[in-house]
């Protein structure tokens, strides 16, 4: 802001609405004004918007009951046009409608129908026929035109240079066209590249005549002209024109003084363009000074460029004899559309491609040797690369750490496929974005993560060299046409897991001998390998991809319903795995759940066959019927489709993230313990456990109860959900209340409590199991329980009815009985795997995954189990060679399950042997200790109601001496 | 290509729906919430430091006098920027022009209740504004029957809509098309049907169709970047509509 005084004498009213003029501040302008006017919508059309919004096919389909409409093919300033098919003479037709606003001339429908008389004149094979014309509901201009398969000159212009043999069989026909044309007194004033159409056989047809000149409508007497100011779009008083690139000065300046001669100019701008590539510059260069022509050629295209009309060309036809005496190329068509490959490759083309095919050729081995070692990976055992790497390492991280890297491992697929496709664009001088990608990724993905840094960087250097990026061109369209052969490796590689897991449940089902369905399984590991790693990111990029080029192909590649198909079922395949699966993806727990795989892989299956099959069947009727074979886009392979279906494939993959992330936080040791329960009152009610008088390892309390090899005090039985916290003795007497920071203010139902029940363990005992009897039950999963030093926490739920509760405490016995469930170390598990244990009528099953050797002269295995006898114990002892027993002690699993209750339905250990060389080892197998088991009746649910406790001891207890349990493992409490 | 839509998987909950738009000025500082990240201290110290006028002339409306208006205005900033803003005022948070207004009024009745002498800076720096530009402006301001609410709206537009018009007038600048600016400001406020370029083609030695051309480029440039303007006050850009709506009705 400037900071002068302003006389306050020159303040003033706006002369438009009255409002008073803030002077000195916006220099004259009237603020109210001025908001109003920046309200307005821009009814001005800019340089690539459209003036108006095409109508869908939905809605214009019942304006013309005579036709079936099928697609938008484009749209433009002057329109859109759509493919239709006349069903009465079923052939094809181009429908194209003018913008509303045209029509709301009154003059114009007289107009209109003048020109639609004389273009309908206009029959000759050169020019596209106008079949129809007409105006329905009373708004809606539109014209039915012949319909011409094939493309326009500016997508070949997009594709590369014509070379000048074409370019000169191209012209005379264009000649031959307009010569009819302005032999009838018809102008076509906007010839340009998208006007000039050719056909699969290689004809030109010109489109779109004289309707400039309708749509434009008449041109006001001096509002017309335009500036000269670069290729914007200009506007008229609300009419609209094309890219003036194309227009003659004169037809700049005086739009209404145009005669057929701005048609020839407009032919010389093309056919430079044809043969340069660019556009004439103000500077206007010779075609032979800037590529290979003919040096006579640049007298014809420049006479035609004259600026001055008069010394143009005046007709047409001598364009055309002078392009024919030059001999350089017949009348005839030379079949510009069979350049299936790029014109003759010039020297830069070929060096850029000498100089990539090294790295490219790396980049591929690197990318196929990536993804076929993630392939291999899960037979060794694990789940994928993460996995690997963090064993790799010996790194000791936190389990939600490990399975981020599991997860993000399950990318490396997708990653090592785009390296492979990007090097096979690269070495096609092709797509350069994805050779970019290809290198990049080289450099960051594992497993071949070193050597991938070099080539990748060196890739990506060579990339940056403008020479090379230069000769790089997107993806063209093939010709004849042919199935995309990513759109199959797609299909192919999103298919293999439903077949591996098919085959799968059909020999667990058959039960074939030999095939365990253990993690030590030969087929386990055979269909591990095709189980997982194809499946998810590595079909959605690879469906990405193809669906892309198909799109670009514009119907001359075929393939969409497998890419189709492929992008959506990776994703869900693996969504439905991560989400049902969930954490137990490890291969050893498939037994119990290859049913459900089964079903859910199949639930997946169905909507992406159907969709498939739904494409395919679009495609199929696309290309048929008519004359023609058009063989156009459908709309399924319109941008916004595309996009919404590569959209789709992220979903799946998205909330696998999502459902990942929540399964973690809940699982972490962290908030595992948290329950349902609240944190306050806990605290609370541990504090003053610990604190209470009468706490201390030796000291015994009321309700003590004496358990081979120690002794379990019943503390007390609490209520922290409740608005009041309180603590009541086993026998009802009350302990403490105390107010409830945090009341629980959903209860799990109004029919039931949740209370908890507080044990001390007086010495450190074996492994103690504890065992509500119903209706109580267990609130924590897996019967989990909180443990704090010597104190146990546990939380259940009663029914409010309940008075009492019955537990059992039991312990080892301390008698190890061998069984007959062992694993053959010695054939490193071979057809073991998950075994079932039997006793008193109670069943488990029982799993060894394999083991490995740690520093320290130690090793440890991991087990898991489903259901297990309550009344006994286990325990995991080694056979060496010599026959010496080593006794495994268990740890809590790295599964992230934190003081799983002994009688958990399902949990997993890793089981620890010290002072032993696992290759000294010979058989694995499991012991049994019968579980010695005390009940305690009667314990008070409700504080101040008086029970009667009773310790029931078990038959043949007697307290054994400590010195029978030398083997015994002691696991810490 | 267009294969790779995943994230790594991360431990975050869902974050609030503000960091999605976290483009303008305002929803940045809203964004950043209670926390004082640098780029949205940043952020609301430049809109502090475009938008000062307004609450210049409501503090003046209200009866102070220059000296205190100045040491007000400069206090509330101080205090503004220095603290927490956005703690203790559920007002419309959407708009940065109303919730400025409604900080200002809270402060103006603290200040009331205390009536002692203000404290400037207290670490922060004070935002060097134009006093003298501003009396001077205020001076010569129609001084009629307006509520105050609706005098600091009107210099919000006006203050708001120079801002725009500087813009524009820079942007000229730098194409050294500086004189054609001035000449060719009065058509932004015309109607179409009014506009004559004649005189100002003549005055500029263009032709006719390249006066009409530059003026239909300016309006639109104008508008989009009133509309940008706009925006950067506001939490979501969708509502730069009813915000213009607003600051029109302060002028009927």
């Amino acid at each position: 802001m400037n900071g002068t005084e302003v006389n306050p004498a020159t303040a003033q009213n706006c002369t438009k609405c009255g409002a008073r003029l803030p002077a000195g501040a916006l220099a004259g302008l009237c603020p109210a004004c001025l908001l109003q006017q920046g309200a307005a919508p821009d009814t001005l059309t800019g340089p690539a918007a459209h003036p108006f919004e095409p109508p869908p096919v939905a809605e214009l389909a019942p304006l013309f009951p005579q036709l079936e409409i099928l697609a938008l093919l484009g749209k433009g300033g002057m329109g859109a046009v759509y493919q239709a098919r006349q069903k009465q003479l079923d052939r094809w037709v181009a429908l194209k409608i003018l913008p509303p606003a045209v029509g709301e001339d009154h003059a114009f429908a007289e107009r209109f129908a003048r020109e639609a008389r004389a273009l309908a004149q206009l029959n000759h094979p050169g020019i596209v026929t106008l079949y129809e014309f007409g105006c329905v509901q009373n708004r809606l201009y539109y014209f039915l035109m012949e319909f011409v398969d094939g493309v326009n000159l500016r997508q070949l212009l997009a594709g590369g240079r014509i070379s000048p043999r074409e370019a000169l069989g191209i012209v005379p026909q264009i000649c031959d066209a307009l010569q009819f044309a302005h032999d009838q007194g018809v102008v076509h004033r906007d010839i340009k590249p998208e006007n000039i159409l050719l056909d699969r056989r290689g004809r030109v047809k010109v489109a779109d005549f004289g309707l400039a000149k309708l749509a434009r409508g008449e041109p006001e007497p001096d509002a017309a002209s335009l500036s000269s100011a670069g290729p914007a779009a200009l506007t008229g008083m609300g009419q609209v024109m094309g890219t003036p690139n194309y227009m003659a000065p004169e037809q700049v300046e005086h739009p209404a003084d145009v005669d057929h001669r701005a048609d020839i100019y407009a032919l010389g701008v093309v056919f430079y363009q044809m043969l340069t590539g660019e556009l004439p510059s103000k500077g206007l260069e010779p075609p032979s000074r800037k590529v290979r022509v003919d040096v006579r050629l640049d007298a014809v295209v420049l006479r035609a460029l004259e600026r001055n009309p008069e010394l143009r060309y005046q007709k047409v036809s001598e364009i055309k004899t002078a392009v024919e005496t030059l001999g350089a190329g017949p009348s005839a068509p030379a079949a510009p559309t069979e350049r299936a490959t790029e014109p003759a490759p010039s020297a830069a083309t070929e060096a850029a491609r000498r100089t990539l095919r090294r790295p490219a050729n790396a980049l591929l081995l690197l990318g196929a040797a990536g993804f076929a070692l993630c392939w291999v990976l899960p037979s060794l055992g694990f789940a994928n690369a993460g996995m690997f790497l963090a064993r790799l390492a010996g790194w000791d991280l936190p389990q939600p750490v490990v399975w981020t890297m599991m997860w993000l491992a399950s990318l490396f697929p997708a990653l090592n496929l785009a390296i492979i496709v990007g090097a096979l664009r690269m070495r096609a001088l092709q797509d350069l974005g994805l050779a970019r990608a290809a290198a990049a990724c080289a450099m960051l993905v594992p497993p071949l993560m070193p050597v991938g840094l070099v080539v990748g960087a060196r890739s990506l250097l060579l990339l940056r060299d403008a020479k090379i990026r230069h000769e790089f061109h997107p993806f063209t369209p093939p010709l004849p046409s042919r199935l995309s052969r990513l759109a199959v490796a797609c299909a192919l590689l999103a298919i293999t897991p439903v077949l591996a897991n098919a085959l799968f449940t059909a020999v667990a089902v058959l039960g074939i001998v030999g095939f365990s369905v253990g993690p030590a399984g030969w087929g386990q590991k055979l269909l591990s390998v095709f189980l997982f790693q194809p499946g998810g990111t590595a079909t959605a990029f690879l469906g990405a991809v193809a669906l892309e080029d198909i799109r670009r192909g514009q119907g001359r590649l075929r393939g969409a319903a497998p890419a189709a198909f492929g992008l959506l079922f990776g994703p869900c395949q693996f969504w439905l795995l991560g989400a049902l699966c969930g954490p137990r993806v490890g291969l050893e727990n498939l037994s119990g759940d290859s049913g459900i795989l089964f079903i859910s892989i199949l639930a997946a299956l169905l909507p992406c066959t159907g969709l498939a099959l739904w494409i395919q069947r679009h495609e199929t009727r696309c290309r048929q019927g008519g004359s023609t074979h058009p063989r156009r886009h459908c709309w399924w392979l319109s941008s916004p489709a595309l996009r919404a279906l590569q959209a789709l494939a992220a979903i799946p993959i998205l909330s696998i993230v999502f459902s990942l992330s929540h399964w973690l936080l809940v699982q972490h040791p962290w908030t595992a313990g948290q329950g349902r329960t609240q944190n306050a009152g806990l605290s609370v009610l541990v504090a003053r456990l610990q604190a209470s008088p009468g706490y201390g390892p030796k000291t015994a309390g009321h309700f003590t109860v004496p358990l081979p090899g120690g002794e379990v005090e019943l503390r007390a039985v609490a209520d922290v959900a409740a608005p009041e916290l309180v603590c009541w003795q086993p026998d009802g007497a009350v302990l403490w209340r105390a107010d409830n920071p945090a009341p629980d203010r959903a209860q799990p139902s109004p029919a039931a409590r949740s209370l908890i029940l507080a044990l001390r363990v007086g010495e450190p005992l074996q492994t103690l199991r504890i065992d509500l009897a119903p209706p109580a039950q267990q609130a924590l999963p897996n019967g989990g329980r909180w443990e704090k030093r010597d104190l146990i926490l546990i939380p259940f739920t009663v029914p409010s009815d309940a008075g009492q509760l019955t537990l059992r405490l039991g312990v080892e016995s301390g008698e190890w009985q061998d069984t007959d469930i062992g694993w053959d170390w010695g054939r490193k598990f071979r057809h073991q795997g998950a075994q079932i244990i039997r006793r008193s009528g109670q069943r488990g099953v029982v799993t060894l995954d394999q083991a490995t050797e740690r520093p320290g002269h130690a090793f440890s295995a991991i087990w898991q189990w489903q259901g297990f006898p309550r009344d006994w114990f286990r325990r995991l002892v080694a056979v060496d060679e010599n026959g010496a027993i080593h006794v495994g002690k268990a740890s809590p699993a790295p599964m992230g399950f934190v003081t799983v209750g002994e009688l958990a339905e399902w949990a997993a250990e890793e089981v620890w042997f010290q002072g032993a060389d696992l290759a000294r080892i010979k058989v694995f197998r499991l012991q049994l200790s019968p579980c010695r088991w005390v009940e305690v009746q009667n314990v008070s649910l409700h504080p101040g109601i008086p029970t009667q406790v009773k310790v029931v001891p078990p038959a043949e207890m007697a307290p054994r001496p400590t010195s029978s349990r030398q083997s015994s493992t002691v696991r810490a409490l | 290509m267009n294969g790779d839509s995943t994230n790594p998987p991360s431990t975050k909950g869902s974050t609030a729906s503000a960091d999605v738009f976290a483009t303008t000025h305002w929803s940045l500082v809203l964004a950043a919430g209670t926390n004082r990240a640098p780029q949205a201290d940043l952020a609301m110290e430049e809109l502090c430091r475009s938008y000062w006028y307004p609450l210049y002339a409501y503090i003046r409306h209200q009866g102070h006098s220059r000296q205190d208006a100045e040491d007000l205005t400069q206090g509330f900033f101080a205090r503004f920027l220095a603290r927490n803003y956005l703690e203790g005022l559920s007002s419309d948070k959407g708009r940065f022009r109303a919730f400025l207004l409604a900080a200002l009024k809270h402060f103006l009745a603290n200040e009331r209740d205390r009536a002692a002498s203000l404290k400037r800076g207290g670490g922060v720096p004070a935002l060097s504004l134009d006093w003298k530009e501003a009396a001077s402006r205020y001076q010569i301001e129609p001084a009629d029957q307006l509520s105050p609410d609706k005098l600091y709206d009107r210099a919000w537009a006006v203050t708001l809509l120079e801002r725009v018009i500087q813009r524009l007038r820079d942007e000229s600048a730098t194409d050294g098309k500086a004189e054609w600016f001035d000449q060719l400001k009065p058509f932004l406020v015309m109607d179409r049907t009014a506009m004559h370029y004649g005189q100002a083609a003549a005055a500029l030695g263009l032709t006719h169709g390249a006066a009409r051309v530059t003026v239909h480029r300016l309006r639109k440039r104008y508008r989009e970047l009133l509309r940008q303007e706009i925006g950067r006050t506001l939490s979501h850009p969708a509502h730069v509509e009813e915000e213009m709506r607003t600051l029109f009705s302060a002028f009927s």
